[in-house]
């Protein structure tokens, strides 16, 4: 190395780096320098410079730098008997490649598995035995599976190349159409690659989604056709003793005769031995599982499992919203274990009865009240495709009934002890009504709730304005919302007062059907003057699980009337407090409490109440809309705000570590409405609510 | 000498929302640096490991991390946020690295590899069959050799040069991942292309000039 001679190596680097260094950073920032220009600034090293520069220029060109990123798929040896072309999607049991079997030529797609890996040898021999099973299955509605092999430490799944689209792609692509979020189905599409892969022109969309509306009389047979197509093949599967375990839109095809099919047989069972959970897959394989699955810890599940796991589908397809949406893992098990879902039809209208029906009977709580069989609820999809009556039939209010007071019987204690009275009452006179005979008494009095609701919930839908609480009296549907510690009785004068020394939400409502409504109510503050005091009404309310607890947002307008008689305990800073204030309360869990007061202190007028008076009706009123929310007292408007600033308010003011997400609430207009008390005792009457514009 | 670039301003005004409360400002500063951090990752995950794993989930986890991790970096500002998003999801990525080789129960070390797109480029343009196909071939064969060529160096050699150049780093940035001085940073950036001169030299991909 003659011409290095006198130098060290150390400062030959030293100098090449420092040169590199400018000219990659002049490259960096898109110039294109000359070689020659630094070769002849330094002579010294000039050959080893040009060389130096040019293997620079060799790792910059596009195409090495796209081969480093491994921007392209690769895999460049054969897996096994099958060469993978590229990546066509991938999902929660791994990556999808079409591919082509080697010896027969043929195109094919191949999963790969990389929880298999993980399993241990005993779930690995009960993984192959079941993809064996799967692979045994052959009819026209399900995929074939060519093989299940082991090459190079991967396993993988072979099995026909379906040219089409998942349906969770297609809901995904109406969704958008819709104008709706995208939801969170891309997690979950194992086979189309991206939410924007449900290439329009593809003919499986074309048929579900460009022919009119999803409220097209030909829209609700094509679902009904698919869904009748997958009860087949499910039911081909469910004979041959096979069970699915993991139906979902992601794991039904529509290939481009519009033809459906059920792929990822005999994987499932795979997941929960493995224990594993790849991330962002877990909602999605969540939110259509069975209650029976929500709830087991050890699975034990039988060919039901699978049916109302399709009904669920065939709600989304329907709704194009989940049956249940939580956002957690948590929540979704409680919703699929423990809620009734949306009928169908309330949120699209349109759909026949009979289809809703067919769905509802699918995806009901216990197994028993399901079909029986994948055949029957085939037959009965057909039955609705020829226009013939179906077999399955509503649910009665009855079988509602037991399943409503079976499931919240501990609550309904609570309410039922601060109304014994009228509860005896009931008894006598519904008695003698043959339709409740043998019922309970907190079966009884959950009924003549429902029915108060029900009453209720017909009236707003009508557009009417609606009596909660009459001149006197107590409501005909309430329960408590947070703990209920507090009391509810009815005051000498006959009306109906609640007490609670920490946060009591008496709940009227727990939808006001619309998402503009005005809400107002007459209420006198009583009790003790304490500054902590509020009374007055709250709407917007959530509780999401948290963990073993409850997480609760809810926004108040409340006030203190006694404020000035305690004025002396309360201290001079207490005198720019507003005693009426529009708040959003959040309490991520028992005992923590986040109350922000939307209005500031200083834009609300201060309710004089002379010392010693006995406490006067206040009028209070919001009107909800759903970006605006606007504060009236005794008939005046006071103040308004909108959703975002709620919102805002009701977050923490810095994001920690580990929040979770019931640290952001999100205000829904629709959500529950009632009466609130804080540390205090208050009367309500002529309670409203009214639809609004 | 170049400085560390600091944060941009519109960076600088996430940060700022998100440290008044802003939930939504962290979104917002992930998803500027998303495909920087997805190609971060797909350049340093081995071929052996990438059929079970898929640089987005990689990313995905590590936007996790960050969040975590996100009031802390708030209250220190120890670096730039890139750089910051950038260790995160490095040492994300060497768990998940570490966990896929466990669970595969193969030995994937040692063999340094790159990911080989040889088979997908292939196949993509004889089916393509674009205007010069021989001559694209071509290309693409010369740039899986250099890619081979890269694999042969020593991982210090081959990072230094990805940061430079594939991820565009300045040579302040580079030190202050490596925790070295700007000064040692970039005699090493030359020791590196001084040794990818001589492989790429004795791979017969570069003529000697002496």
């Amino acid at each position: 190395m003659t011409i290095l001679r006198g130098q060290s190596t150390g400062s030959v680097e030293a100098l090449v780096g420092q040169i590199a260094d400018e000219y990659t950073q002049r490259v960096n920032r898109g110039e294109r320098p000359s070689i020659e220009e630094y070769t002849e600034k330094h002579p010294e090293i000039a050959l080893i410079l040009r060389e130096v520069l040019q293997a620079l220029g060799m790792i910059r060109q596009p195409d090495v730098e796209a081969a480093l990123a491994g921007s392209e798929p690769y895999l460049a040896a054969p897996l096994g008997d099958f060469r993978l072309i590229r990546k066509i999607g991938c999902g929660g049991m791994g990556i999808v490649y079409e591919a082509e079997q080697i010896s027969l030529k043929r195109r094919v797609a191949v999963k790969i598995l990389p929880l298999a890996a993980a399993l241990d040898p005993r779930h690995l021999q009960r993984f192959k035995k079941e993809a064996e099973a799967a692979a045994n299955l052959h009819h026209e509605h399900v995929v074939p599976v060519h093989s299940v092999g082991f090459d190079r430490g991967i396993h993988y799944y072979a099995m026909q190349f379906i040219e089409g689209q998942s349906l969770a792609a297609i809901i995904q692509e109406m969704r958008r159409r819709a104008g709706l979020e995208p939801g969170d189905l891309q997690a979950t599409v194992p086979y189309a690659d991206a939410p924007t892969s449900a290439d329009p022109d593809t003919p499986s969309l074309a048929a579900l989604t460009t022919e009119g509306s999803i409220r097209s009389p030909a829209f609700y047979r094509a679902v009904a056709r698919l869904g009748l197509e997958a009860a087949d093949g499910l039911d081909h599967a469910h004979r041959m003793g096979v069970l699915h375990r993991d139906i979902k839109p992601g794991n039904l095809l529509v290939d481009n005769r519009c033809n459906l099919w059920i792929t990822d047989f005999g994987l499932a069972q795979m997941r929960s031995d493995a224990r594993l959970t790849v991330t962002g897959e877990l909602l999605g394989t969540v939110r259509y599982m069975s209650p029976e699955q929500a709830l087991a810890k050890r699975v034990v599940v039988d060919h039901r499992t699978d049916i109302y796991s399709l009904g669920a589908t065939l709600y989304e397809l329907l709704t194009l919203e989940p049956v249940f949406k939580g956002h957690d893992r948590q929540e979704l098990l409680r919703q699929i274990a423990f809620d009734d879902p949306i009928p169908a039809r309330r949120l699209n209208g349109r759909i026949p009865r009979d289809l809703e029906t067919i769905i509802s009977t699918a995806i009901a709580k216990a197994p028993d009240h399901r079909y029986g069989s994948a055949k029957d609820m085939a037959e009965d999809l057909l039955l609705f495709l020829n226009d013939q009556p179906i077999k399955a039939r509503p649910e009665g209010v009855l079988r509602w009934l037991w399943r409503k007071s079976r499931r919240h019987a501990a609550s309904l204690m609570l309410g039922l002890t601060a109304i014994i009275t009228s509860v005896v009452l009931s008894i006598f006179l519904l008695s003698r009504n043959p339709s409740v005979q043998g019922l309970s008494p907190d079966e009884i009095e959950a009924k003549r709730q429902q029915e108060a609701l029900e009453v209720i919930t017909r009236d707003l839908d009508a557009r009417k304005t609606v009596k909660l609480i009459g001149e006197e009296g107590s409501p005909g549907y309430f329960r408590w919302r947070t703990d209920d510690s507090g009391k509810i009785t009815e005051t000498p004068d006959g009306t109906f007062s609640v007490q609670h020394w920490e946060f009591g939400l008496v709940e009227l409502l727990p939808d006001p059907r619309f998402p503009c409504y005005r809400f107002s109510a007459e209420v006198r503050h009583e009790g003790e003057p304490l500054k902590e005091a509020k009374v007055g009404i709250y709407f917007g309310h959530s509780e999401l699980p948290d963990g073993a607890t409850s997480a609760h947002f809810y926004c108040a307008v409340a006030f203190n009337d006694l404020i000035e008689q305690g004025a002396v305990e309360a201290g001079p800073d207490q005198k720019a407090q507003n005693p009426l204030r529009l708040e959003a309360h959040r309490q991520p869990r028992k005992g923590f409490h986040h109350v922000a007061n939307v209005l500031g202190t200083n834009s609300l007028f201060t309710p004089a109440v002379a010392l010693g008076a006995p406490s006067p009706w206040r009028n209070l009123a919001v009107e909800v809309r759903p970006a605006t929310i606007e504060v009236f007292w005794d008939g005046k408007w006071i103040a308004k705000t909108n959703r975002d600033n709620l919102m805002m308010s009701a977050r923490p003011l810095v994001a920690r570590l580990d929040d979770p997400p019931t640290m952001y609430p999100q205000f829904a207009p629709r959500d529950g409405l009632g009466l609130f008390v804080s540390q205090g005792i208050a009367s309500f009457r002529n309670v409203t609510i009214e639809p609004i514009d | 000498m170049d400085q560390a670039k600091p944060n941009s301003c519109d960076t600088e005004r996430l940060l700022r929302q998100a440290q008044g409360g802003d939930g939504q400002a962290f979104e917002d500063l992930f998803a500027r640096h998303r495909a920087y951090l997805r190609q971060v990752v797909a350049v340093r995950l081995d071929p052996r490991i990438r059929p079970r794993l898929d640089p987005s989930d990689v990313v995905q986890e590590a936007q996790l991390d960050a969040f975590r991790r996100f009031g802390d970096f708030l209250e220190r500002r120890p670096m730039s946020f890139r750089l910051w998003l950038r260790k995160t999801t490095c040492e994300r990525l060497l768990m998940l690295r570490r966990y896929h080789r466990t669970a595969a129960r193969r030995s994937v070390d040692k063999e340094v590899g790159l990911p080989d797109g040889s088979a997908f480029v292939l196949v993509n343009q004889l089916l393509a069959g674009g205007s010069a196909p021989s001559q694209r071939l071509q290309r693409s064969e010369s740039a899986r050799r250099i890619r081979n060529v890269m694999a042969q160096l020593q991982e210090a050699d081959r990072e230094i040069l990805l940061m430079r150049n594939l991820e565009a780093l300045s040579n302040q940035e580079v030190a202050e991942v490596l925790q070295i001085e700007p000064v040692a940073a970039s005699q090493r950036y030359g020791r590196a292309l001084l040794r990818l001169r001589k492989l790429l030299q004795a791979n017969g991909l570069m003529e000697s000039q002496r």
